[in-house]
């Protein structure tokens, strides 16, 4: 036989039969060759939130909380008139997004429901901080005959783990020469002061986003540091020593909260904002203001875009009560400043408290060059993740 | 005969055409489990996130017990595959093999390389033996 006759004897009357069956077949099977390539190629993303299974790692909804007070909702529990707010982040285009989620009992009469979308950078979806950062405030800082460089902390003397450290911190101009009266007299802390939360420090083949004092966390991949916001023209190579005081936590992944010290400039009133606190706060200070630009490049975003909201109202699908579902079908939020997406859910029904199962919004690719060759360069990207220099 | 349906499907017209077409189906649905599987030891999860691999072979080898028991029972001939293509079928799954088995191996020290070959090799031996005693 060859792939031009049958594997069984088909008899002549039935071979009419038999080539429409495989043209069927073949049909068939193109068809799904084809939907499931498009479908890899120009995915639905699916981020959701097992409120049943809060802990679990399968949950890519990020931190559903209150929105007044920021409170993590992690029981699904929405009282009437308030509203959960959750994170996630691709860095895909999209045309439409779908909103679904189940309650896990009905709501008596008609339950209302108000779902919106935002885009920006997670933080930069804090909310403004009503005290502007007026003054460069610092501790006395002094500088050793060695180079060392200190601030007097609580009644100690604190180091700073490198010059280049302090240099994050402060301006050459602030230190003075430690006083012989001063080391004498003040106890030398056994910590270490490291760079200034928000910088972007590499050690062997890592980079690392300063979060805290005392905490730096790698960038999972290099396209999530460019995805957040941070450039690499930033990063500052520093030596095992200078990381070496540092706990480091996990790996930072899509969808994660820029740290604070983090430099945000509003691109429609040109304002100077730093991520402090959970809060932006503004720079009025001209002389921080410079001393930070020397220092970093401030993130490009928008008040007004991370403001624009796209809304639906969800109705219970016809064939289960619980279930609601609405489509905002044109995605009209701007792409340029950020990657996160930002949901909000309002359960309207002043007096009927809501109970959340699992809530899933999904991003249905556009079939696009952009997010063609985005797709190219992460399989690039993979391949040579797993084949080194092999290829 | 207790089940007189299944004697008139037995003899019926369409039975030897449905039988085809399936064998047909199960031998692209084979090819396509050995696609996923190339890609995805090329791009480990990269299939597996999207796909259960398990539950996929675990249909196909249903499907061939099926196949198998459907041949007992309705005995047919097989046309035997022409020379070219059966030429073209074992160059092209024996250079897939050696593809796969070289991209599987990049990572590992030469003596675990040649380890993992003299046992793979000592498989086919065993299975040939068992094989032929079949």
């Amino acid at each position: 036989m060859s792939f031009l006759e049958p594997f069984f004897p088909i008899a002549k009357t039935e071979r009419r039969n038999y080539l429409l069956g495989r043209a069927l077949l073949y049909s068939l099977c193109l068809f799904v060759v084809l939907s499931f390539v498009s479908r890899i190629i120009f995915p639905t993303i699916p981020f959701s939130f097992n409120f049943n299974a809060p802990q679990s790692a399968k949950n890519t909804f990020l931190d559903p909380r209150n929105a007044g007070n920021q409170a993590p909702i992690t029981n699904g529990h929405i009282l009437g008139g308030q509203t959960i707010v959750g994170n996630f982040e691709s860095p895909l285009t999209f045309s439409a997004t779908r909103i679904s989620f189940t309650l896990s009992k009905n709501l008596p009469g008609d339950a209302q429901f108000k779902a919106s979308l935002s885009r920006s950078y997670r933080s930069f979806f804090f909310p403004i901080d009503e005290i502007p950062l007026a003054s460069f405030e610092h501790p006395p800082l002094y500088r050793d005959t060695e180079g060392i460089y200190y601030a007097e902390i609580d009644g100690t003397l604190k180091r700073f783990v490198s010059g280049a450290a302090y240099l994050s911190h402060y301006p050459e101009s602030f230190a003075i020469l430690l006083p012989p009266s001063i080391e004498q007299s003040l106890p030398i802390s056994s910590d270490w002061i490291g760079f200034r939360s928000g910088s972007l420090i590499s050690f062997a083949d890592s980079v690392f986003l300063v979060m805290s004092e005392d905490e730096i966390r790698p960038f999972g991949n290099p396209d999530i540091l460019l995805s957040m916001g941070y450039r690499f023209d930033d990063v500052l190579p520093v030596h095992e020593e200078e990381i070496g005081i540092y706990e480091r936590g996990r790996a930072l992944r899509y969808g994660a909260p820029q740290s604070d010290g983090t430099l945000f400039q509003d691109q429609d009133s040109g304002v100077y904002l730093l991520v402090h606190n959970q809060k932006l706060r503004p720079i009025t200070s001209p002389e921080y203001r410079k001393f930070i630009l020397e220092q970093t490049t401030p993130i490009i975003a928008s008040l007004s875009s991370r403001n624009t909201l796209l809304s639906c109202i969800p109705v219970s699908v016809w064939y289960r009560q619980k279930t609601f579902t609405c489509d905002i079908p044109k995605n009209a939020l701007s792409e340029e400043f950020g990657n996160t997406f930002q949901f909000s859910l309002k359960n309207n029904s002043l007096d009927a408290p809501a109970d959340l199962d699992i809530i899933t919004v999904s991003l249905i690719s556009d079939q696009t060059k952009d997010n063609f060759i985005l797709f190219a360069n992460q399989m690039y990207s993979r391949l040579l993740i797993r084949f080194g220099q092999d290829i | 005969m207790r089940y007189p349906i299944l004697l008139l499907l037995k003899h019926h017209k369409m039975t030897p055409v449905a039988f085809a077409i399936f064998t047909e189906f199960l031998i692209l649905a084979t090819l396509g489990f050995l696609l996923l599987w190339s890609l995805e030891i090329l791009l480990p999860t990269f299939v597996s996130a999207r796909i259960n691999l398990p539950l996929y072979l675990g249909g196909i080898l249903s499907l061939f017990i099926l196949h198998h028991a459907i041949s007992v029972w309705l005995p047919q001939k097989i046309n035997p595959l022409n020379r070219p293509l059966r030429w073209f079928l074992i160059i092209f799954l024996g250079f897939l093999s050696i593809i796969l088995l070289i991209l599987s191996l990049l990572k590992f020290p030469s003596p675990a390389i040649v380890i993992i070959l003299l046992f793979c090799g000592f498989l086919g031996y065993l299975f040939r033996r068992i094989y032929s005693a079949v």
